[in-house]
């Protein structure tokens, strides 16, 4: 007997086909408009303060932040590479590793939050400047866990193949970004003003 | 046999991939923080810092050539 596709059969087949390439282009599309957001607060800092900075920031601490989220970068990359060949332990193992990093770099910031409204006000010309930045990205790494967290439990419960890993590819795509963000403001607030 | 071997090896080399692009933007931040920490007025010299990184985490771990296809993934 022979099998007939109705029109919409086939237009909701080829929907399902195009819609990685749909979703790839929407998330490009968002992180296009969160890059904006993140340079606007990112040349606030420049046109409040310059690139002076207060002598008491905690250069070693900030260091080690931007290690972690290098860290956790590598093993988000290792994750989906594990996804896209279907080896679910290291899948498995990677995005647990890229959770706790995370969550790590967040105790750093609760860290350095604490030590910099010691050392400098959060209303002062750079205090706002630091606080918004490091919030506004900080709020990101939080969210991203959010969603590392949902795509591991899903993976964890065997939802995803490597011919099926489109969720797996968009959160580590925007943890990406969330580094990506990170290396113009780590330097934009502690290192632009020298030595 | 042979699909697994292939796959198998397929995801150490993107992996290989992945490490020495973490390596050399681990050697690019500490870089970066001896010129920053040196220097008087570094803005400039950092700036190449920026752009290298950003660079290197938008090509390999972002995979942004694929926009040009929309094909996607870590494979």
């Amino acid at each position: 007997m022979a099998m007939t596709t109705t029109p919409e059969a086939g237009h909701s087949q080829a929907e399902a086909t195009y819609r990685p390439a749909a979703n790839r282009l929407g998330l490009w599309l968002f992180l296009a408009s969160e890059t904006f957001l993140f340079a606007a607060f990112i040349s606030s800092r420049f046109v409040v303060s310059g690139t002076e900075q207060p002598e008491h920031l905690n250069q070693g601490l900030a260091l080690l932040l931007t290690l972690l989220l290098l860290w956790s970068s590598i093993s988000a990359f290792r994750a989906e590479a594990a996804m896209a060949h279907d080896n679910r332990r290291l899948f498995q193992r990677e995005m647990l590793t890229t959770i706790v990093l995370g969550l790590l770099f967040l105790v750093g910031v609760g860290i350095e939050f604490n030590e910099a409204l010691t050392d400098f006000p959060a209303n002062s010309i750079y205090g706002s400047a630091f606080f918004m930045l490091i919030g506004l990205h900080a709020f990101h790494v939080l969210t991203g866990i959010l969603a590392l967290g949902v795509v591991w439990n899903l993976g964890r419960l065997g939802h995803y193949g490597s011919d099926n890993h489109w969720p797996v590819e968009g959160v580590v795509k925007y943890w990406h970004f969330v580094d990506l963000m990170w290396v113009a403001i780590y330097p934009t607030l502690y290192l632009f003003g020298g030595s | 046999m042979s699909d697994n071997a292939h796959g198998a090896a397929g995801l150490t080399a993107v992996i290989q991939r992945g490490w020495f692009t973490a390596g050399a933007l681990a050697i690019l931040t500490l870089i970066e923080y001896v010129v920053a920490t040196t220097l008087d007025r570094p803005t400039l010299w950092l700036l190449p810092f920026i752009v290298l990184k950003g660079g290197l985490i938008l090509e390999v771990f972002m995979h942004s050539s694929d926009l040009k296809t929309l094909d996607g993934g870590n494979a």
